[in-house]
C-alpha cells in the first residue's frame, strides 16, 4: 500500500472507525489495486475505497468523461435532426453519469460545506434538461454535469480534504 | 447538505425519473401520445419518433432500475446508517 493509503488507514484507525483490507493487491479489470473499507462502528457509514483515486462511484473518471463527450454528442445530433431516441440515450448517460458523480462524492472525506449542494444543484440541472426540449435542454444537462466536476475537484483538493 | 440528505436527494431524484417515464410509458399506451423534448409525438401523426421516445423510455427505466437495485445498496444505503 501507498504512504497515503496507511496514512489514511491510520487516521481512520485513531478516529475510531473499523478498517478492512487486504493482505495483498488485487486483479481487477486487467489492473492490479489496493481496496479497503473504512466503517464507522457507531452509525454504519463508512467509505468503499480503491487506492489511486477511484473510490465510491461505478464509473472511472475515463469512463465519465468518454460517456459525457458521447451523450453531449448524441444530444445535440438528436436535438437537431429531430430524432427523440437519441436524445432520450444522452439523458440516460447524463442521469448516470450524475449517479456516479453523486456516489464518488459521498465516498470523498471533505470539510469543506456548500459544496453538496452544488452537487445536487447539477444534478437537478441534469433533471431540467429531461423534462425540457431542444439543443438547450442537452447544453443544460451536461453543463450542470461540467459543474459538478467542478465541485468534485473541489472536494479533492488538499484544500478541502481531510 | 449532508450525506445522508444528498443520498437521500439521490434515490428521490431516481425514484422521480422512473415515475415519470413509467406515467409517460403509461400515457403513451393509453392516449397514444408521449412526451419528449419539449413536446409531445402523436402515434398518429408521427409513428416512427412515437417509438422512438418509448424505446428510449424503457431503456430509461431498465437502466434507473439496475442502477436502483444492484449499485444502490452496495454503493449508497450505506450513508442513511
Amino acid at each position: 500500500m501507498g504512504l497515503d493509503v496507511e496514512s489514511e488507514i491510520t487516521n481512520s484507525i485513531n478516529a475510531g472507525n473499523i478498517v478492512t483490507a487486504h493482505e495483498t493487491p488485487v486483479s481487477f479489470v486487467g489492473g492490479t489495486n489496493v481496496g479497503y473499507l473504512l466503517i464507522d462502528p457507531l452509525t454504519g457509514a463508512g467509505a468503499y475505497k480503491i487506492a489511486g483515486g477511484a473510490n465510491g462511484g461505478f464509473l472511472s473518471s475515463d469512463a465519465a468523461s468518454i460517456l459525457g463527450f458521447l451523450g453531449f454528442a448524441l444530444g445535440v445530433i438528436g436535438a437537431g435532426f429531430s430524432v427523440p431516441l437519441l436524445v432520450v440515450i444522452s439523458a440516460v448517460i447524463a442521469i448516470i453519469i450524475a449517479i456516479s458523480l453523486i456516489l464518488d462524492y459521498l465516498a470523498i472525506n471533505h470539510r469543506c460545506t456548500g459544496l453538496g449542494y452544488l452537487i445536487g444543484l447539477s444534478v437537478l440541472a441534469t433533471l431540467a434538461g429531461v423534462f425540457s426540449g431542444g439543443i438547450l435542454a442537452v447544453v443544460i444537462m451536461y453543463t450542470g454535469l461540467i459543474a459538478g466536476g467542478g465541485a468534485m475537484s473541489a472536494a479533492n483538493s488538499s484544500i478541502c480534504k481531510n | 447538505m449532508d450525506k445522508t440528505e444528498l443520498a437521500l436527494f439521490t434515490v428521490i431524484f431516481v425514484d422521480t425519473i422512473i415515475v415519470f417515464a413509467l406515467v409517460m410509458l403509461f400515457i403513451g399506451y393509453s392516449k397514444k401520445k408521449i412526451f419528449s423534448m419539449g413536446r409531445w409525438y402523436y402515434k398518429s401523426a408521427e409513428k416512427n419518433q412515437f417509438w422512438q421516445v418509448t424505446i428510449g423510455y424503457v431503456l430509461l427505466i431498465i437502466v434507473l432500475f439496475y442502477i436502483r437495485l444492484f449499485v444502490f445498496p452496495e454503493k449508497l444505503f450505506q450513508y442513511f446508517g
